[in-house]
C-alpha cells in the first residue's frame, strides 16, 4: 500500500492515450493530508505536470478524473467523484462533480484517481479492473448517446461516457455515468479530443476504515441527522432541487428572457410541486444517498431522470416556456447527447435575444420552441447555427456581439440566480475559479434568501467574509467526495425551528450583518484556533478522521478548503484567466427600480481579496500561500 | 369595518399539511394570518410553520414590518418551508 492512510487505496493510474503507456502516478500522504483528494488534489497535479498555457483539447492536456478518502466509504452522500483539466470552455481550472456510480467502482479496482493525457488514434475506451488498466477499441461506441453507450459496455461495470457533444468538441459537453452528469466546464469535450468514448471499472476490493466502530458509530449519527433535517429529511427528498423554482421566483432572481428579469408570472408551472403533483414517478439517490433528491419522470413511456432547478430555469423561465413536459423531454435528450443543460440553455437564451435585437439571423423566439429539439441535435453535432452555440456564450458575443448581455463570468454561463437580488452571489460569481457556478461561487443565495436565518441580501456588509467561509467549506466537502447538499445540515435543524418573525431571528440577521469583522480573520487562526470536531454541524471532518486515520479537526477541514481554492487560484493566474468580473447586464441595468446594479457593489471585491489573503488584482500573496503550504508561485 | 381579504398561498410539503394549494382569509396583518393558520390546521403543519419564510406579494417580511405588516385587500401571502439545492 503506498499510503499509510486508510479510505484511500494508495494508487493513482496514469494511461498516455497517444504511447498506450499505462502506469502508477504518484502521490504522497502530505498532498492526501493537505488537499484531502478529489477537485483540490487534482488541482495541485495539474499545476505540478501540466505546463502552462496548453490547449486544453490537445494531447497535452490532462484528464484527471479522482475521488476523495469518503467515496465509496459508505459515509452518506459518498458516490461523489470529481473531472477535472483545463477547461476548454473558459481557459480557467476545470472542475466537475459527479454522483454516479464509475468513482466507487474505480476505488474498488483499487484506485483513487486517473490522470489520463495524449490522444488515441482511434476511439478507445478505458478499461479498468484490479489488474491495472487496458485502451480498447471503441469504434463501434463512436456515435452513440450517452445511454445506449452506456448499454454497449461491461454489464455492472461503473461507467463514465461521453455522447455525440463530446466528442463532436462542444465546449460544453459533458461526461455522464449512470444518469448522472459531470456536468460543467466542457470536460466532455475534453475526452473527445482524446477520442476516449468512455471508462468502465469493477473491482471488489474493500475500503478500510481506521477506526471501524468509531467511524460505523459517526456514519450512523450523521445519517440520522441527515434525515431528521427538514431540508434533507424532507424538502429534497420530496421535491428535489425543483423545490427552488418558487422561492427564488419569489426572491425576484428567477432568470426571465435571458437574465432580463427575475420573476415569471408562469413559475408556479415548472416548480418542483408541480413536477411532484404531476409528473414524478418516484424519487432516487445516487449510492449511499439517504437524501434521494433525484427525480424520476416519465418521458416517451420510459422512466428517465428528470430535471434539476437549474435546468427548469434556464430551459423553462429564461426562455419563457411554461410546459414542463418540454422541459422533461429536453433535459431527457441532453443527457443522451452528453450536454451540460445549464451552458446550453443559458447559451440559447442568449441566441434568442441576439436574434431578438437583429444581432443573429435565426428561427430562435422566445415562447415558441417547435426548433428546440432539432437545435438540441444541431449543437450537439456542430451544425448549422448549432455549431455557433456550441461554442458558448463568450464566443459568440466575440462573434456577433451583445456581450453584456451574454451571461457568463470567466466564461463559464452562470447558473440560475439572478445576483442582483442576492449580492453576495454576485460576488461569488465574479470571484468563482470555474466561473459562473453558483456552488463554487459560495451559494451565498442560502444565507440571504433562502436558509433558516438570512441576511439583507442588498447590502454588501459581510459578505465577503462569508462568501470566503462558504467557498472554503464546499472545497473541502467536494475534495473529501461527499456530496455538497450535506452542508445544509450545517445550519442544524433547531435553527430552522427558530421563528423567522421572532425577535432572536432579528437578532442573529443582525449579527450576521455584523460579523464581517469577526470572520474577516478567521483564516489566520486555522487550523490552530479550530482544534476539535464539531458533527452536530459539520461532521465531516469527524468523519474523515475515522476513516483515514487523519488527526483531521474542524480547522484543517477548513483550511484543506482553503488550500483548494487558492491552488484553483493560482491555476487561473498562471492561465491567464483571473480577472473577476461580471456581465454588463449584471452590473448595470436594473432588475429592481428601487435597487442599484451590482456595480454599485463592486467594492465587495477588495474586501474579498483582503479576506482571501491576495493583492489588489486577485493574486494570491506570497504569505498566504507559504501558510497554506502552496509550493508555488504564479510565473511558474 | 371588515379586515381586508387576503389570499394565503402554501408551498412544498406545507400544502400537504394544509390538504390545499392556497386559502382565502381576511386578516388585518400577518399576525392575524398566523394565528388564523395556527387554529385552521393541525399540530404538524404548525410545527412547520415557524420555520417558513414568508413574503408578502413579492417581498419577504423579514425585510418589511414582520408580523406586524399590514395587510390591504386582494394581497397574497406566500408561505414557504425550507428550502435547499442547487
Amino acid at each position: 500500500m503506498a499510503t499509510k492512510f486508510k479510505g484511500y487505496m494508495g494508487n493513482m493510474l496514469k494511461v498516455n492515450l497517444s504511447t498506450g503507456e499505462v502506469s502508477e502516478f504518484d502521490v504522497t500522504d502530505r498532498d492526501r493530508e493537505l488537499y484531502i483528494g478529489n477537485k483540490s488534489l487534482a488541482t495541485k497535479i495539474l499545476m505540478d505536470n501540466q505546463k502552462a498555457g496548453i490547449d486544453p483539447l490537445s494531447p497535452e492536456a490532462m484528464l484527471i478524473v479522482n475521488t476523495g478518502p469518503l467515496t465509496g466509504s459508505n459515509a452518506p452522500c459518498t458516490s461523489r467523484f470529481n473531472v477535472s483539466a483545463k477547461s476548454p470552455l473558459t481557459g480557467a481550472i476545470g472542475a466537475s462533480n459527479c454522483g454516479g456510480d464509475f468513482g466507487v467502482q474505480l476505488k474498488r479496482c483499487g484506485y483513487d484517481g486517473i490522470v489520463i493525457t495524449g490522444k488515441a488514434d482511434k476511439p478507445v475506451y478505458i478499461d479498468i479492473t484490479e489488474k491495472g488498466a487496458e485502451i480498447k477499441d471503441a469504434s463501434h461506441l463512436w456515435g452513440l448517446d450517452t445511454e445506449k453507450t452506456q448499454e454497449a459496455l461491461s454489464p455492472k461495470t461503473g461507467k463514465l461516457v461521453i455522447g455525440p457533444a463530446g466528442e463532436n468538441l462542444v465546449k460544453y459537453a459533458c461526461l455522464i455515468s449512470q444518469e448522472r452528469a459531470a456536468g460543467r466546464c466542457g470536460l466532455g469535450a475534453v475526452a473527445g479530443s482524446k477520442n476516449l468514448k468512455a471508462l468502465q471499472a469493477k473491482g471488489s476490493k474493500k475500503i478500510e476504515a481506521a477506526d471501524p466502530e468509531g467511524f460505523k458509530k459517526a456514519v450512523k449519527n450523521w445519517i440520522d441527522m441527515l434525515k431528521s433535517h427538514p431540508t434533507t429529511g424532507e424538502t429534497l427528498p420530496k421535491y428535489g432541487t425543483a423545490n427552488l423554482v418558487n422561492p427564488i421566483n419569489l426572491s425576484n432572481a428567477l432568470p426571465t428572457a435571458n437574465f432580463s428579469r427575475g420573476r415569471y408570472e408562469d413559475a408556479e408551472m415548472i416548480s418542483g410541486e408541480t413536477l411532484a403533483e404531476k409528473y414524478l414517478v418516484k424519487n432516487m439517490g445516487c449510492l449511499s444517498c439517504p437524501i434521494r433528491c433525484g427525480r424520476v419522470v416519465e418521458v416517451d413511456g420510459k422512466q428517465v431522470k428528470g430535471p434539476e432547478f437549474e435546468t427548469l430555469g434556464l430551459f423553462g423561465s429564461n426562455i419563457l416556456n411554461n410546459d414542463l413536459t418540454l422541459i422533461n423531454k429536453w433535459n431527457r435528450q441532453m443527457d443522451l447527447l452528453g450536454l451540460d443543460t445549464i451552458s446550453c440553455g443559458n447559451s440559447i437564451g442568449f441566441a434568442i435575444e441576439l436574434t431578438q435585437k437583429g444581432l443573429l439571423k435565426s428561427d430562435l423566439k422566445f415562447g415558441e420552441f417547435g426548433w428546440m429539439e432539432q437545435l438540441l441535435e444541431d449543437i450537439a453535432h456542430r451544425r448549422g447555427i448549432g455549431n455557433d452555440i456550441a461554442e458558448g456564450s463568450r464566443a459568440m458575443a466575440r462573434k456577433y456581439g451583445g456581450e453584456e448581455f451574454a451571461i457568463n463570468a470567466r466564461g463559464l454561463e452562470v447558473a440560475c440566480y439572478d445576483p442582483r437580488s442576492s449580492v453576495g452571489m454576485g460576488l461569488g460569481y465574479a470571484v468563482s475559479n470555474r466561473g459562473g457556478c453558483h456552488i463554487n461561487a459560495g451559494y451565498m443565495i442560502f444565507m440571504e434568501r433562502t436558509g433558516p436565518i438570512t441576511m439583507d441580501p442588498y447590502s454588501p456588509a459581510s459578505k465577503a467574509a462569508w462568501t470566503v467561509f462558504q467557498q472554503n467549506i464546499f472545497e473541502a466537502v467536494s475534495a473529501s467526495g461527499n456530496c455538497i447538499f450535506t452542508t445544509y445540515a450545517i445550519m442544524h435543524k433547531l435553527l430552522h425551528k427558530i421563528n423567522k418573525r421572532g425577535l432572536l431571528s432579528k437578532i442573529i440577521s443582525k449579527v450576521l450583518g455584523v460579523s464581517g469583522l469577526a470572520m474577516d480573520h478567521t483564516a489566520m487562526i486555522l487550523p490552530w484556533g479550530m482544534p476539535m470536531n464539531m458533527p452536530v454541524m459539520i461532521p465531516h471532518s469527524l468523519v474523515i478522521g475515522k476513516l483515514t486515520g487523519m488527526k483531521m479537526t474542524l480547522g484543517k477541514f477548513l483550511q484543506a478548503g482553503e488550500r483548494g481554492y487558492n491552488i484553483e487560484r493560482m491555476f487561473n493566474v498562471r492561465e491567464g484567466a483571473a480577472q473577476d468580473t461580471l456581465p454588463g447586464r449584471f452590473m448595470d441595468e436594473k432588475l429592481d427600480p428601487k435597487r442599484p446594479p451590482l456595480r454599485a457593489m463592486a467594492k465587495m471585491l477588495p474586501g474579498y481579496y483582503k479576506v482571501r489573503g491576495w493583492d489588489a488584482t486577485g493574486v494570491p500573496k506570497k504569505k498566504k500561500l507559504a501558510k497554506l503550504g502552496i509550493g508555488i508561485s504564479a510565473s511558474k | 369595518m371588515d379586515k381586508p381579504e387576503v389570499t394565503v398561498r402554501f408551498y412544498a410539503a406545507l400544502r400537504a399539511r394544509a390538504g390545499s394549494d392556497e386559502i382565502l382569509c381576511r386578516a388585518a396583518n400577518v399576525k392575524d394570518v398566523i394565528r388564523h393558520l395556527k387554529s385552521s390546521f393541525g399540530t404538524d403543519f404548525n410545527r412547520v410553520l415557524n420555520s417558513c419564510h414568508i413574503f408578502l406579494n413579492e417581498e419577504n417580511i423579514v425585510f418589511m414590518r414582520g408580523v406586524s405588516t399590514r395587510l390591504k385587500e386582494g394581497d397574497t401571502l406566500h408561505i414557504l418551508p425550507p428550502t435547499g439545492g442547487g
